[in-house]
This record gives structure tokens, C-alpha cells and sequence, in this order.
């Protein structure tokens, strides 16, 4: 019973900073960065035909894979584009949403430096976003917030021991 | 001016940061730049005149807009190509240009931190 009542408090405390996290846009665009590259980097050295298979950038293709340039290129510019316009699109809601009092400014702030990072790093920048969201992804799954909350809450009732009106504070 | 930005933004794409197509990746990139400090410029006007936010499609279609305009200027009349042949430069000092450029990149995204926080400070003020 007290166990549950700390859970409430705690609750009612951690709510509001999972506010701010970006739409769907910021996961498409991370998607379509990681698509663009394999279908063509020369990064890498690889490409990727229309039937899914990679192939290394010395060979052109042929008409079952449509052609290094042809389709390969072609595709990841397309899909390249259409990331990149997300990303823009992605900081300027950003810009939106601060203003409505949706997201806090530390929020923000790491939001748009992760996007400037996204637009302007080329692969790297665009490895960065992938990694920004799937660990966006992760942290806003219930397993994941369980589990922290079982971490930290077994950590400070073996620190001060069980929620009291004696402790309470500690949870604040 | 943005001929020798876009030179250098060329140079940051090929040297730097190597892409695929570093050509547009430098239209798309020099027009987000331009577009922060045109959204910016247009965004604290309406607040101070009007009060008033900018919708963030408003924006996006600004920096569309600014987009095909520079994809018309540089990429289809191959402009960007000559501009690299040419190695466009300011005053052709090849470290005041690195410098300028550097200069406007930092003031442009600097926006994108400042901007939201300056804009909501005249909105609650008034």
C-alpha cells in the first residue's frame, strides 16, 4: 500500500518532463536517412537494388537489379529528399511547440541541437539522429520506465528506507 | 556573398563531411541556413507588430519556397558547378572566406537556439 502511493507521487513528479518528445516526423526522417544510405553510399562502398540486395560499388548492375545509378542512386536521392525536408519540417515544429508551452527550454534546446546536428552532419549527422530516436524510442516504452522506476525507487528505499510522511521528502 | 557560401559550404561537403551529392546537399543545407534567418527575421516582426506566432507550416513553406529557388539558381543552370570551377572567394582570401562563412553558419543556426526563446519573451510580454 505504501508502495503504491510512492508509485502516485512519483507519478505526478515525472510527468511533465515526458512532455516534448518529437512526432513521427523525427522518425521518418531517421528512417529515410538510414534507407538513403543503403541504397547508395559511397561511404560505404555498397547498393542496394530493387531486389534488396547489396552490392558493392565497383559492379553496375544489371536489369534484375535496375542499375547502380538507375535505380540505386536514383531511390536514395529520392529518399534522401524526403528525410530532409522532414528534418526541416521537424525544427520548425519544434519551434511551435516550444512556443506553446508544450516543451520546456532544456528540451528544446537538446532537440534542436540533435536536429542542426541531423541537417548539417551529413552520414554522420544523420547516424547521430538514427541514434537520438531509437533511444527516444526506448525510453518511452512502459518496460523501459518500469524498470526505471523499480531501479530508483529500490534504490531509495534502500538509501532511507520505506515512503513515510518522514521521508516523503526525498521523493519530491 | 552566397555564391562564396555556397562555394564553401561545397568545400565543408566534399573535404569534411564527404556526400554523394554534395551539391545538393548543399542547396538543401544553404537554404535551411537562409531560411532560419528569413523565418527569424519574419517571426520577431509579427511577434513585436501583431502579437503574434507564426504557424510552423508558414515556415516550412518559406524554407521550401527558398529551396527550388536556389535549386533552380545553382543546381539546374549548373551554376554550382561554375562556382567550384571558379573557386569563388571574398576579396580571394581564402581564410577571410573560411572565416565569413563560418561566421554566417554560426549566426543562422544560432537562431534555431535563441530565436524560440526571444520570441516567447516578447509574446509574454506583451
Amino acid at each position: 500500500m505504501q508502495k503504491l502511493a510512492a508509485h502516485q507521487h512519483i507519478c505526478l513528479v515525472r510527468l511533465p518532463q515526458d512532455k516534448g518528445g518529437a512526432g513521427w516526423e523525427a522518425y521518418v526522417g531517421a528512417a529515410a536517412s538510414t534507407a538513403s544510405e543503403m541504397y547508395y553510399s559511397k561511404t560505404f562502398g555498397t547498393w542496394m537494388g530493387k531486389n534488396f540486395k547489396m552490392y558493392k560499388q565497383t559492379w553496375g548492375g544489371n536489369s534484375v537489379t535496375g542499375g547502380k545509378n538507375k535505380f540505386g542512386k536514383t531511390t536514395s536521392n529520392a529518399i534522401k529528399w524526403g528525410g530532409r525536408v522532414l528534418g526541416a519540417w521537424n525544427e520548425y515544429s519544434i519551434l511551435q511547440d516550444y512556443a506553446d508551452g508544450e516543451m520546456g527550454t532544456g528540451w528544446m534546446m537538446a532537440e534542436q541541437g540533435t536536429n542542426a546536428v541531423s541537417i548539417f552532419g551529413g552520414i554522420y549527422g544523420a547516424a547521430w539522429g538514427v541514434g537520438w530516436e531509437l533511444g527516444r524510442a526506448i525510453t518511452t516504452l512502459d518496460a523501459y520506465q518500469e524498470f526505471k522506476f523499480n531501479f530508483w525507487y529500490n534504490r531509495m528505499e534502500n538509501a532511507i528506507g520505506p515512503p513515510s510522511p518522514l521521508n516523503v521528502r526525498y521523493v519530491v | 556573398m552566397i555564391n562564396v557560401f555556397y562555394y564553401y559550404y561545397y568545400l565543408f561537403y566534399t573535404k569534411v563531411l564527404p556526400d554523394n551529392q554534395p551539391h545538393s546537399t548543399v542547396v538543401f543545407t544553404l537554404s535551411f541556413s537562409l531560411s532560419l534567418i528569413i523565418n527569424g527575421f519574419i517571426n520577431v516582426i509579427f511577434a513585436y507588430l501583431a502579437n503574434y506566432n507564426i504557424l510552423y507550416y508558414i515556415m516550412v513553406g518559406i524554407f521550401v519556397a527558398i529551396m527550388v529557388v536556389n535549386y533552380l539558381v545553382f543546381y539546374r543552370t549548373r551554376k554550382g558547378k561554375r562556382l567550384v570551377e571558379e573557386k569563388t572567394k571574398f576579396f580571394n582570401n581564402h581564410r577571410l572566406s573560411i572565416f565569413l562563412t563560418l561566421l554566417f553558419f554560426l549566426i543562422t543556426t544560432s537562431f534555431l537556439f535563441w530565436g524560440p526563446i526571444y520570441i516567447k519573451y516578447i509574446l509574454n510580454a506583451r
